[in-house]
């Protein structure tokens, strides 16, 4: 028998130590899950004729995704009524001066992300080009703050205490230092990280600001989150993640409020956190910026944030999901915030009253109109879903009041400077203010 | 409010694909410590093998895996903090091994129990390591092993889309992964777990393949080419391609002398081809193989000192003879 041939050399660490040893010096690279080629979005077709049974199911893996998205964006929708019209930033926790610190640095960094990218990129360039640039003070001050919330950090004064020059005795003059290559700068004696962080309840107050956007966004919560299932659909799991997260942050833990400021960053950076941490694969992040109107570094910071807001307790399980699913399933208003009846609270209203409906834009009007209208029998069915439609046009709760002939142009005009808004749409905004204002 | 920790950086460690890892101290307690930087890539935001390796670890506190302490973001990068570990497992097989880096079966038993704890832990928490290797269990100068770099690592059993066949260093990857099942399970971890075993009594990587197909080939040298009739179902795996040539089994303990029978019984558990036939690092942890070990025997002993404590007690209480309801309960 032939085959018995190679059973002899089978023992490849007794007979060929030779042949083996040059391949053991070269042990093969790490994989990387994401460069799968067959790798790609399976995503289960939603059977739409099916939703309404599903919206029963115990199971969650029997959850077509759109369902889990319409209740993410109910039980959002939820907590932005509860929430009222409150500030656009939450109340100081602490003395106003560190507050106002952190406020001064935000600004810069508004502005920075503001201002072309190419400010961003000079700023990057240079501090790769030194990575450590001792004592030139001129070099990137608001960047090269070590503190978790580099945003909320430097007092003006601790520019030149940096711990890097005090330490060190001997390189005295650290400018020279800058003309050596990055490896003699990384061999300096004494690199701290996370010296100059603030205390934990600073950090968070700057986290939580970058969330906010200076008015409501023009686009209703529901139809942002179909624009994103348009153009990047996401599975079940992090539909459902990422309404576990936002219901951690903001009815467990009550570390954020949610409101139509800053629910659309909040989820924005929740799916994509989601998605990275759930999945193996995931999308651009050019393409995710595009689709969820922010630029890339804003995205990048939010996604960033999201992770220290949530402590980056990010691993969940069946256990986890099914309970979120039951949760948003049984539609307790604003996921089981006591005291409010469910029905008064507007759970399950899908869309804006009309006065703001006008202003989305046609594209998602339209998009949305289209999954809504081929999906909408399961709310419908619920009693409070019913409710909130004949109430909604006209009893809107006293926190929330609706002009319909201020608010749309303010929120346009808003949504023009908004940083985080696209192009596109600060153009589509531009143009509807314009018709308005005629 | 407590001022979050300050770490000195120290030497570098390693690099690897994604981090540089450097010794550091904590300022306040002159604890060593590990820091691993990443940087945040403006193409991509925060690598996804950060988010799930900080994820992952706050949700793992276990002895045998490695601890996080910190998490620091500065302007363009993450600093991940964990606990100091003297080395990695290949490198003490280089500096503490025999002449070809085969260990002893004594510190080989300990290890493989160490790394089967850490990996039960694991799985019964949902989650697959899915890059066991030499190079990443951590060593420290007690002889404490423990699992690091979770980047690929990830929860299973939710409803996700994507489940990569891009998983496991080539070395270490199941069979079932090398056919390209996209449904593998904690099998593919105890896979890697034997060929580490086996490894470690060698000293040579027991399935140092160059590519996928020399990687099966190598598999179904030693273990013997699978059919449909050994294992059903096979040939409806993606990757699956009727071999030209068809092995017989070897027998593992001619091919691995230097492993005794019980450890040979649990090697073979672990490198079962069907998945489905591959003992759960549950049931391996209560293998035979490792009664010997001090720390097991020392449980075992002290389960047993306690049964008779409880039944000396018991006999004090009933008075020598146990009879019907006579205590006060």
């Amino acid at each position: 028998m032939s085959e018995q041939q190679p059973r002899t050399d089978v023992p490849a660490s007794e007979t060929e130590p030779a042949s083996d040893s040059s391949s053991v010096a070269s042990p093969p690279p790490p994989p990387v899950p994401s460069k799968d080629p067959k790798l790609q979005y399976t995503a289960p077709e939603s059977n739409i004729t099916s939703t309404r049974l599903a919206a029963q199911v115990d199971d969650i893996f029997k959850v077509p995704p759109l369902v889990a998205l319409k209740l993410l964006s109910a039980g959002v929708e939820a907590l932005v009524t509860i929430t009222g019209d409150i500030p656009p930033t939450p109340p100081p926790t602490s003395p106003t001066m560190p507050n106002m610190r952190g406020m001064e640095a935000e600004k810069k960094n508004i502005v920075r992300s503001h201002s072309e990218r190419s400010l961003a990129r000079l700023l990057k360039e240079a501090t790769l080009n030194s990575p450590r640039p001792a004592g030139s003070p001129s070099k990137a001050t608001t960047s090269q703050q070590p503190a978790l919330a580099s945003t909320a950090s430097p007092a003006p004064q601790s520019q030149p205490i940096d711990g890097v020059q005090l330490r060190t005795s001997n390189p005295t003059s650290p400018p020279r230092l800058e003309s050596q290559s990055q490896a003699s700068c990384a061999q300096q004696p004494y690199i701290v990280i996370g010296e100059n962080s603030q205390p934990l309840n600073l950090q968070h107050s700057a986290i939580t600001r970058r969330f906010y956007s200076k008015a409501p966004p023009p686009i209703s919560i529901t139809d942002y989150l179909l624009r994103i299932h348009a153009y990047c659909p996401m599975s079940t799991a992090v539909y459902l993640a990422t309404s576990t997260y936002i219901h951690r942050l903001a009815v467990v833990e009550r570390a954020i409020v949610v409101t139509r400021r800053n629910a659309h960053r909040l989820l924005l950076a929740g799916l994509r956190v989601a998605m990275k941490a759930l999945e193996d694969l995931s999308y651009p992040h050019a393409k995710v910026a595009r689709v969820g109107g922010v630029s890339e570094a804003e995205l990048g910071r939010l996604e960033v944030s999201f992770c220290f807001l949530t402590g980056f307790e990010l691993t969940v399980g069946k256990d986890d999901l099914t309970k979120q699913w039951e949760m948003l399933k049984q539609g307790k208003g604003g996921w089981g915030v006591t005291g409010q009846p469910a029905g008064g609270i507007g759970m399950l209203r899908l869309e804006r009253p009309p006065a703001a409906r006008g202003n989305t834009s046609e594209e998602s009007k339209a998009n949305s109109r289209k999954v809504l209208e081929s999906y909408d029998e399961p709310y419908d069915s619920q009693p409070s879903g019913k409710q909130t439609k004949q109430s909604d046009e006209h009893e809107k709760d006293p926190g929330n009041v609706y002009a319909p002939h201020i608010k749309p142009a303010r929120g346009l005009k808003a949504s023009i400077s908004n940083p985080g808004v696209s192009e596109e749409a600060k153009q589509r905004a531009q143009e509807k203010l314009d018709a308005m204002q005629k | 409010m407590a001022k979050p920790s300050a770490f000195q950086q120290l030497e570098k460690l390693g690099e690897g694909t994604y981090a540089t890892v450097y010794k550091g101290r904590n300022r306040q307690t002159g604890e060593l410590v590990a820091l691993k930087e990443i940087h945040l890539d403006s193409e991509e935001g925060t690598p996804s093998t950060a988010i799930r390796e900080i994820s992952l670890m706050k949700e793992l506190k276990h002895e045998n895996i490695l601890s996080l302490v910190d998490v620091i973001h500065t302007e363009n990068k993450l600093m991940l903090v964990s606990e100091f570990m003297d080395m990695d497992l290949k490198k003490y097989m280089d500096t503490r091994g025999g002449d070809r880096g085969q260990l002893d079966p004594a510190t080989i038993k300990s290890f493989v129990y160490q790394l089967l704890r850490g990996i039960a832990y694991c799985h019964e928490k949902r989650i697959l390591h899915r890059d066991l290797k030499p190079q990443n269990l951590l060593i420290s100068k007690h002889g404490v092993l423990k699992l690091a770099d979770f980047g690929l690592a990830r929860a299973f059993g939710i409803p996700v889309n994507t489940f990569s066949a891009e998983v496991v260093t080539l070395w270490y990857r199941a069979p079932d992964v090398l056919l390209g099942s996209r449904t593998y399970n904690t099998s593919i971890d105890i896979w890697s777990i034997g060929c580490i075993m086996a490894e470690m009594f060698t000293g040579r990587p027991l399935f140092p393949g160059t590519t996928n197909e020399d990687e099966l080939k190598r598999i179904f040298r030693l273990l013997g080419t699978p059919s449909e009739r050994t294992w059903p179902g096979i040939s409806h795996l993606p990757e699956y391609k009727p071999q030209t040539t068809v092995y017989p089994a070897q027998d593992l303990a001619q091919v691995l002398p230097q492993i005794d029978p019980l450890g040979i019984d649990l090697l073979k558990g672990m490198l079962q081809l069907r998945p489905e036939k591959r003992i759960s690092a549950a049931d391996a942890l209560r293998h035979a193989w490792f009664y010997d070990l001090p720390q097991v025997r020392a449980q075992a002993q002290l389960l047993q000192q306690q049964q008779l404590h409880q039944q000396a007690q018991m006999a004090r209480t009933y008075g020598g003879t146990v009879q019907g309801n006579q205590t006060g309960y």
